[in-house]
């Protein structure tokens, strides 16, 4: 093999990108320990630190579109390095909803602390929110670290995320039928249930495109899970 | 039958002791454009060369192996008819300088023989049409080709290797020497051309191989590294050794 050329200008594009991603990630995976950890107690420093940054995840998204663009635009990368850039807009994205859905959390959570009844449901919702956090810290560390054997499992915590949310969706309305909690507290715990429910989604995607950056396979999408509500028929096919 | 046009087994050449084609085997389908890419000096041309035995003609130069075009087996046939039936363009535009535009197109039928005026006639302003020149030199078609462009001189040979009615369209850097207005109409024009004819096309511009090309090889000091659809090649080359050529990691 003839004596390696480094392409400067190109590497260092990527590890620039590389610094960001840290960052992004860094930033979205606090976003989302923050939020879940606010479900526990009353907190009035939740919502201000955890809009903050999603803010901070934002711009720094809007920064690394721009810059994976102006480095195709200029490179016109390929193999390894086009998959690092393809797979940096796609992580971005996911890294940003993550940002955005800590932000409901949050404020969700602050409403259900603010009516004061529904804690029945509260330690549930702790629960699968500690799952998805789990799964969400271990997608951006398979991503940081180039690995994409950790995220075997993330299928099935996905599968396990899931089925919390349909217990607890029932449970939910069961309690607002008996009326042992509020219609406001109800609505906020099925908004928190379902954000926690697409943030383990986000998850699963990182950790596919973690496969995908790593060997080059596109991940396989397994059809849309049917999410009608519990007792709400499927849709054919 | 394959239904492939051209099929190559353990092609190998040499020039004196110059092993610059080792043991290469591929095949090129029909309706498809093929792009070689590679270092300076891996083989590239050597193997287009020994395609329609134009390789043969150097001195010391010798290859063996199969190149069969339909099943028949081009080392068995007439040379010139090879030549004829497998086209080629080289990097260089090699008009004839002391012909007109209309010779140049012209000349290729005239060494075959076997053509009245008219059926040249016609061949020279459809060649020209597929070449996409005709609508830029039909007003001067008696004037030297000299006159023309780098671009249009490349188009030019491209009509005469045309004329003869090849059945494959080899092209060794076609574009090399051209600026970035004319190199895109050469790969438009290839674009329409392996609809009709299969054409493999030498580069060492990887972009324009990703551009043209349905397929990519990668030959690496004489030898096949990888082929692959030019989509793949160029998202996941299988070969580390591919990856680190096409990510422009070694020189
Ligand atoms: N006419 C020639 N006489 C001797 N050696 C040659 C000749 N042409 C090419 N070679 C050698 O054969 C090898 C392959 O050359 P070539 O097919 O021209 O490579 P490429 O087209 O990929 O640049 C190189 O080592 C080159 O030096
Ligand atoms: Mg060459």
């Amino acid at each position: 093999m003839p004596a390696p050329v480094e392409r400067k200008a190109l590497s260092e594009e990527l590890n620039q990108l590389r610094e960001n991603m840290e960052t992004i990630a860094t930033l979205s995976v606090q976003a989302i320990e923050r939020a879940v950890a606010g479900l526990d107690s009353p907190d009035t420093g939740v919502v201000g630190d955890v809009g903050a940054l999603d803010r901070e995840v934002y711009g720094l998204k809007e920064r690394i579109v721009r810059n994976c663009v102006e480095t195709i635009a200029l490179h016109a990368p390929v193999a390894k390095d086009l998959r690092t850039i393809t797979v940096a807009l796609e992580v971005t994205t996911d890294l940003d909803r993550i940002g955005r859905y800590a932000k409901d959390i949050a404020e969700s959570a602050h409403e259900l602390h603010r009516e004061g009844d529904g804690r029945e449901s509260l330690p549930k919702l702790r629960e699968m929110g500690n799952l998805t956090v789990g799964m969400i810290r271990t997608a951006v560390n398979a991503y940081l670290a180039g690995d994409a054997t950790s995220v075997s499992h993330i299928h099935s915590d996905d599968d396990a995320v899931d089925q919390f949310h349909d217990d607890l969706f029932q449970a939910i309305i069961d309690g607002m039928a008996r009326r042992t909690i509020t219609p406001r507290t109800g609505a906020e715990c099925i908004l928190i249930n379902r954000y926690l429910e697409r943030l383990s989604d986000h998850a699963v995607n990182i950790g596919e495109w973690v496969v995908y950056l790593v060997s080059g396979e596109r991940p396989m999408r397994l059809p849309r899970r049917q999410t009608g509500m519990p007792g709400t028929p499927a849709p054919p096919g | 039958m394959s239904g492939d046009k051209v099929v190559v087994e353990h092609l190998n050449a040499w020039y004196g002791k110059t092993h610059a084609v080792q043991d290469i085997s591929l095949s090129f389908p029909d309706k498809q454009a093929t792009a070689i890419i590679g270092p300076s000096g891996c083989g590239k041309s050597t193997f287009i060369r020994c395609l329609n035995r134009i390789h043969e003609t150097q001195p010391k130069a010798r290859a063996e192996g199969k190149v069969l075009l339909d099943g028949d087996d081009v080392y068995q046939a007439d040379p010139t008819e090879i030549r004829r039936k497998i086209g080629m363009v080289f990097q260089r535009p090699n008009v004839f300088p002391t012909m007109s535009i209309y010779g140049n197109v012209a000349a290729g039928l005239k060494l075959h023989g076997g053509y009245s005026r008219d059926e040249i006639d016609t061949l020279v302003i459809e060649s020209l049409k597929k070449s996409a020149l005709w609508d830029e030199v039909k007003e001067k078609l008696d004037q030297s080709a000299l006159q023309l462009s780098g671009g249009q001189q490349q188009r030019l040979c491209i009509a005469r290797a045309l004329a003869v009615q090849p059945e494959v369209l080899l092209m060794d850097e076609p574009a090399s020497a051209l600026d970035p207005i004319s190199t895109a109409r050469i790969e438009d024009l290839i674009f329409d051309l392996k609809n009709q004819v299969p054409v493999i096309i030498v580069t060492h511009n990887m972009q324009q191989a990703a551009r043209v090309a349905d397929r990519t090889a990668f030959l690496y000091l004489g030898k096949l590294v990888e082929i692959a659809p030019t989509r793949d090649l160029f998202e996941r080359p299988a070969e580390k050794l591919t990856e680190s050529y096409i990510t422009g990691r070694f020189g």
